[in-house]
């Protein structure tokens, strides 16, 4: 009949049309659920039929799918249908607490509502306008991108630098590197608990004291807005250093030792060494540790909470303690809150995207 | 061109001795060949000449210079390793000329080297490409490349063939020898097949378990061994060896035996029985069982069947005398004589 | 040898000041945690004093049996809770990981790199926006008093996926399709070759899953309204509410609660997982 490469494809657009039809059912009966909704001719006609189409969507997905999984599976019908039991589980759980909850503060966002009535009114963008006004929102973006940019260059160079010095197979090594590993073991908020009371600005605060034993004139940490923000970022490399350097050792590991032995014999420095082979060598992973901490470091939130709750001031306060602050708080705010969920996930897609546009082209993969 | 010495090299890992006081000059300017079976340190041996794994103690020279302490980038040499070691991410012409920047060579010799000795390999066309793009034998020419461009005065090779195809080998075998005349360089060429051995070197420096067995051109090692080691490990099928009284050893190569349906009388020759018959077109393989023990036949007569009785029949000429230790014995030596009067009226 | 010895001499003294500097560095990085246990063995009056013992001069329960003695906070409650919730999320991602991994491996099927895709996605997504949506579900369905959110939503453990897949596609054809023809059933290839064969990531990953779970604290945050149903990582900051002025050792004390276990169970496992190492390579 068709060759096997046109049903594939033919079936992976009914599938994607079914979905999307899918979707635009349960919006339609989300919507459906509401309260005040615009009296539109065309509108009540397709609120009507919404049903319909979800069952159309799911009928369409299901016999795209079945098509489409034969001609995958060609002649040999060996395991038919049966990957797909095995795999439900995880595909309901990770639609049912992944992607749901991200369409549905999605959704959410445009209206305003609370805990008890999320979807109180529709309210369209005004949410995400009135973010761009509050000062409180526009401080915990400038907050959190100060902490993002220098958490993530902070560790990566750390991370890169102990990833070299505890390198060669000795014992010394391999306990320091077991040392520097054991802080990731730690809750945040234990690490936020234990530092704070090594801060403490008082005469009986650990690092003050120490600082003095250099000379130093004792810091405010915590308690000062100049100086909070960068007790949180201190914590937090600290914190994460260990991990992302045996990474990076892992890595390195994998570098055939005749390579090095060959770039020695080319009088190659040990600069020159790292430059021109291990850091070309290992850029995949290091690709991969900068896009999980650029991440990572926008839902800070644990150590914040734990620190400082968001003072002096608001010298710390982030996106993360933004979103919960406001998506529960009492004024229905939550759809502000959504939309600041929102915003969050786009900066993250973003840059995302961003690294993979520069850094792509420089990253060797083998 | 320099000669390189070796002097009470010992060279150990952890607890484990590989090399002990030992003491070796190779020429300047020849192919000379280490080898032997794994493990006999004749990699360990290449990689203190290059000072990639120093020695734990003992004196190597460079043309008379010490260099046992000197960095390995200084040492005038370049070496192509087992599995080529090319920088993955750098192309063709980046790999080449790496070790040329580093010194801080001006760019238009290093472009002129670049295409001189990348033409000598026949890479000209595959400059750009990156090493996961070429085949094993042109990921080969590459690591030559980038070790001849640096001019040195010694080549060292670690087993640079045992990863090509068959046909590959023998060209390159080839390649290679016509490369070491026209650059009249020291080549130091580390493998454990005794065929490479035979064919590429000028001198073969054969070892085991970290000693030197014998070191001599080809045909001293073939027709003039010093130990039953050395007769075994050349030539294939190896040198039969049988144990006689007295605890000597007599041994004959393969090919020195003529097989015989009638005893002609005078001579050595025992009888025995064919126990398998291999016809390799050219020669064929006997193995014959007799009273003192199986000995191989390399012959040029495919006529003989298995089952069919034979006499084994050696000149005294083409016999090899071993003592019970396995050293050589001599004509001249004692221990020979009462030897060579076991084997009667021969 | 002597001149080997003298080398190695050599050698080490050349290295000294880079050793003293990696054992000042692993110092700083060691430190905090001697600082917190050295904190909770010291009475409150000592841990406030000045100038600073770096060694409890009074060596003191005071801490511990006040946070023992659930005079603000339930210890046992916590506890309890945290032991509940990290192992019954191992357990529920044990039974979706192990299928979902098996699948991706050894199967084809139309929509798998899709399938995939998504787990991947669900690897970079946070709990700082997927909450919001699923305490109203949860709120909807009365589950708020229970521990369930704190379970159910971590079943999915798309880190886990992704290593067991890795892990699954590593063992030879050979193997599984002697067993096939020993008229293995799925159920039996999976669980009696292929998940034994794993057992070092396998321990791996259940090592990530109790870290991160034992050290969960936003979403318990987020998720509970009660004192009872939270785990250790809250008790914290109840204890820094509950006295007048911020009893420190009280604190350190708590803190040893939460970090002691994690502590003992990576060295427990690390020692397994090198073992299950060792065991792999032989075979």
């Amino acid at each position: 009949m068709m060759g096997e490469k046109s049903v594939r494809r033919l079936a992976a657009a009914g599938a994607v049309l079914g979905l999307l039809l899918m979707l635009a059912g349960a919006l339609l009966i989300k919507l459906s659920s509401l309260s005040a909704l615009p009296d539109h001719a065309l509108l009540r006609g397709v609120l009507a039929g919404r049903k319909v189409i979800l069952i159309l969507g799911a009928a369409l997905t299901g016999a795209s799918v079945y098509a489409g999984n034969i001609a995958v599976q060609g002649r040999r019908r060996l395991s038919g249908f049966f990957p797909y039991l095995l795999i439900l589980p995880a595909m309901i759980f990770l639609v049912l607490f992944v992607l749901y909850p991200i369409l549905n503060v999605i959704y959410m966002s445009f209206f305003k509502g609370s805990v008890l009535n999320p979807t109180k009114s529709f309210v369209g963008l005004k949410n995400y306008m009135a973010l761009a006004n509050k000062s409180a929102f526009i401080i915990s973006v400038r907050n959190t991108f100060f902490y993002a940019v220098f958490f993530v260059s902070l560790v990566v160079l750390f991370a890169l630098l102990m990833a070299v010095w505890l390198f060669d197979d000795r014992k010394l090594n391999k306990f320091a590197q077991t040392a520097i590993f054991t802080p990731h073991l730690i809750a945040t908020v234990s690490c936020a608990f234990i530092w704070r009371w090594i801060m403490d600005f008082n005469d009986y605060g650990l690092l003050n004291t120490v600082l003095g034993i250099f000379g130093v004139a004792p810091v405010p940490w915590l308690e000062s807005s100049k100086t909070a923000m960068w007790a949180i970022i201190i914590m937090n490399v600290w914190k994460n250093i260990g991990y992302y350097a045996l990474i990076l050792i892992a890595a390195m590991k994998s570098i055939p030792a005749e390579i090095y032995e060959a770039a020695i014999l080319d009088n190659a420095s040990r600069t020159k060494r790292f430059f021109r082979i291990t850091l070309p060598m290992i850029s995949p992973q290091l690709f991969v540790t900068l896009i999980l901490l650029t991440i990572g470091s926008f839902n800070v939130f644990d150590s914040v909470n734990a620190m400082t709750q968001g003072g002096p001031g608001s010298s710390t306060e982030v996106i993360a303690r933004f979103i919960y602050l406001f998506a529960f708080g009492n004024a229905n705010s939550l759809g502000q809150g959504c939309a600041a969920a929102v915003f969050l996930m786009s900066i993250q897609l973003v840059l995302t995207a961003a690294y993979f546009r520069l850094l792509a082209r420089r990253v060797h993969y083998q | 061109m320099a000669g390189i010495e070796f002097r009470n090299i010992c060279k150990a890992f952890g607890l484990v001795k590989v090399i002990e006081n030992l003491n070796l000059t190779i020429e300047d300017g020849k192919f000379t060949v280490l080898v032997g079976p794994s493990g006999c340190g004749k990699t360990t041996l290449l990689r203190i000449i290059a000072g990639i794994g120093p020695a734990t103690s003992g004196e190597c020279l460079m043309d008379g210079k010490d260099i046992t302490d000197l960095e390995p980038a200084r040492r005038g040499i370049a070496m192509v390793f087992q599995n080529y070691a090319l920088y993955p991410t750098m192309n063709v012409r980046e790999n080449i000329v790496f070790g040329l920047k580093n010194i801080g060579m001006p760019r238009e010799k290093r472009d002129a080297l670049v295409r001189e000795y990348s033409g000598i390999v026949d890479l000209l066309d595959q400059l750009h490409k990156s090493p996961s793009q070429l085949s094993g034998g042109q990921r080969q020419r590459v690591a030559l490349a980038r070790a001849m461009v640096k001019t040195p005065k010694v080549f060292l090779m670690d087993e640079p063939l045992s990863n090509l195809d068959a046909k590959l080998r023998v060209q390159m075998r080839g390649e290679l020898i016509e490369l070491q005349k026209r650059l009249g360089a020291t080549f130091v060429y580390v493998t454990h097949d005794q065929v490479e051995a035979m064919s590429m070197a000028d001198t073969i420096v054969l070892m085991n378990k970290g000693r030197i067995q014998q070191k001599g051109s080809p045909e001293e090692i073939y027709d003039d061994p010093n130990n039953v080691f050395t007769a075994q490990f050349i030539g294939t099928p190896p040198m039969n060896l049988l144990e006689m009284e007295n605890g000597c050893r007599l041994g004959y190569r393969p090919e020195a035996i003529a097989l015989m349906r009638v005893s002609p009388g005078a001579g050595y020759c025992p009888a025995g029985e064919i126990v398998t018959r291999e016809m390799l077109g050219a020669e064929t393989h006997y193995k014959v069982r007799m009273a003192q023990g199986d000995v191989m036949v390399k012959s040029l007569d495919k006529g003989f069947a298995a089952g069919e009785r034979v006499h084994v029949c050696v000149p005294l000429e083409r016999m090899f005398f071993f003592d019970a230790q396995g050293d050589r014995l001599r004509p001249g030596q004692r221990e020979y004589d009462a030897c060579r009067r076991l084997m009667g009226g021969a | 040898m002597n001149a080997h010895t003298r080398r190695r001499i050599r050698r080490t003294i050349r290295r000294l000041p880079g050793d003293a500097l990696k054992l000042a560095v692993v110092l700083c990085f060691v430190f905090p945690f001697y600082w917190m246990i050295c904190t909770a063995f010291k009475p409150y009056s000592e841990a406030i004093s000045v100038p600073v013992t770096f060694w409890p001069r009074t060596f003191s329960l005071e801490g511990i049996a006040s946070i023992l003695s659930a005079r603000s906070v339930d210890v046992m409650q916590y506890l309890m809770n945290s032991v509940v919730i990290t192992f019954g999320t191992i357990a529920l991602q044990m039974v979706i990981m192990i299928p979902a991994a098996y699948a991706f491996a050894r199967f084809e099927f139309f929509g798998k790199n899709i399938c995939f895709a998504l787990v991947l996605l669900a690897l970079m997504i946070p709990g700082q926006i997927t909450y919001i949506t699923v305490y109203l579900t949860m709120a909807d369905r009365n589950l708020l008093d229970t521990l369930w959110p704190q379970i159910l939503p971590f079943g999915a453990n798309a880190f886990g996926i992704f290593l067991l897949r890795q892990g699954f596609k590593q063992i030879p054809e050979e193997i599984i399709e002697s067993a096939q023809l020993d008229s293995a059933s799925q159920v039996q290839i999976v669980m009696q070759i292929m998940v034994p064969m794993c057992r070092s990531v396998l321990l791996t990953i259940m090592l990530f899953s109790f870290v991160s779970s034992w050290n969960n604290y936003f979403w318990p945050l987020v998720m509970t309204n009660s004192e009872k149903v939270r785990p250790l990582t809250m008790m914290l900051v109840r204890v820094l509410d509950s006295e007048l002025g911020t009893r420190w050792n009280e604190i350190m004390a708590a803190n040893l609660l939460i970090v002691l276990p994690v502590l003992g169970v990576y060295v427990f496992t690390s020692g397994r997982i090198i073992k299950a190492f060792t065991y792999n390579g032989i075979k």
